[in-house]
């Protein structure tokens, strides 16, 4: 008798049942080892597939973000807007990324913020070297895709993309 | 309805990946699967709860995963093919004191395991003792010996 052949005594044994147990086992291996270096390469939150950086055709505005981000972990943007630039900027998040995240932090403080139909708009001082640079911390609060146009005043918008796990 | 969905989800997508992982994960306890038990529960524990800790959320997620263990029961009760599906099923490994060695290799198990739950259960020394060795869904061994051992004057 095989040692892979159905045995009855003691117990009834169903052997093919079995071969397609250890065959989906051995999947279920290949899949969460892939799911690690999915992970370690940032497929899934920080890391090379992750960070991007998006610009203006003309590289005057260049936006630093992460392509996927948890829901309710802290996740970052940076926005940079090279001079020379007025002394005050106005910057525009459009109605997406309100619905989608919680700001937690901004940097530098806005001399002016609103919010409405368009988004959310911040008036910002320019540095005194006469660029923009704006640091955003923000926490999803919900998952899903989101596709965003950040503008800065004068220099035109751009549209970035952020899918946000569970 | 966000809790009882993520502890749905939690529960089994935990359930998948025991079973991915394969009997001997969950039968035999190691110190080392001891502080992976520990770990995921520590992991899913966010997961299950979010940002609200909260009594009644706490209530949502405990009868979440009570109503959902005894729906599977129910249902273990009334299809068997289910419970094979959910659970697995017993195997021989050793079988009239021969080890079968292409099961135990595929179950990730070797001989000096069998003997060493055959040691500890009946007092058994040697292969030829056991019977049947049985691995059990829950990854567990079962050693069924021979009725008299065989004495030699």
């Amino acid at each position: 008798m095989d040692d892979f052949d159905n045995r009855i005594y003691p117990i009834q044994e169903d052997m093919q049942f079995q071969r397609r147990t250890w065959a989906a086992q051995r999947i279920g291996w290949v899949a969460l080892a892939a799911l690690l270096v999915a992970g370690l390469a940032g497929l899934f939150f920080h890391g090379p597939l992750s960070r991007t950086i998006a610009r203006s055709t003309d590289q005057s505005v260049a936006i630093e973000y992460e392509r996927f981000a948890h829901k309710t972990t802290l996740t970052h943007f940076v926005i940079r807007a090279s001079g020379p630039l007025p002394d005050q900027v106005l910057v525009r998040l459009g109605p997406s990324f309100a619905s989608m995240h919680d700001v937690d932090s901004l940097e530098p403080r806005a001399v002016r913020s609103s919010g409405g139909s368009y988004g959310l708009e911040f008036l910002f001082a320019r540095s005194s070297a006469g660029d923009l640079g704006v640091y955003i911390a923000a926490r999803p609060k919900r998952f899903g895709f989101m596709s965003l146009q950040v503008e800065v005043e004068g220099r035109g918008a751009l549209n970035i993309a952020q899918l946000v796990y569970p | 309805m966000d809790t009882i969905i993520r502890s749905l989800v939690v529960y089994f997508v935990l359930w998948g990946l025991l079973r991915l992982s394969g009997r001997r994960t969950l039968g035999k306890m190691t110190s080392f699967d001891l502080v992976l038990l520990l770990i995921i529960g520590g992991a899913t524990q966010r997961a299950l709860l979010g940002q609200d800790y909260s009594v009644t959320n706490a209530l949502l997620v405990i009868a979440t995963l009570i109503v959902t263990d005894v729906a599977l029961s129910l249902l273990q009760r009334d299809f068997p093919p289910l419970s094979k599906l959910i659970n697995g099923e017993p195997m021989i490994v050793v079988e009239q004191g021969r080890p079968l060695l292409g099961r135990l290799k595929r179950a990730r198990l070797t001989a000096e395991q069998v003997l060493e739950s055959a040691r500890r259960h009946h007092g058994l020394e040697r292969m030829d003792e056991i019977k049947y060795a049985i691995l059990e869904a829950n990854g567990e061994i079962s050693v069924i010996p021979y009725a008299t051992r065989q004495v030699t004057a």
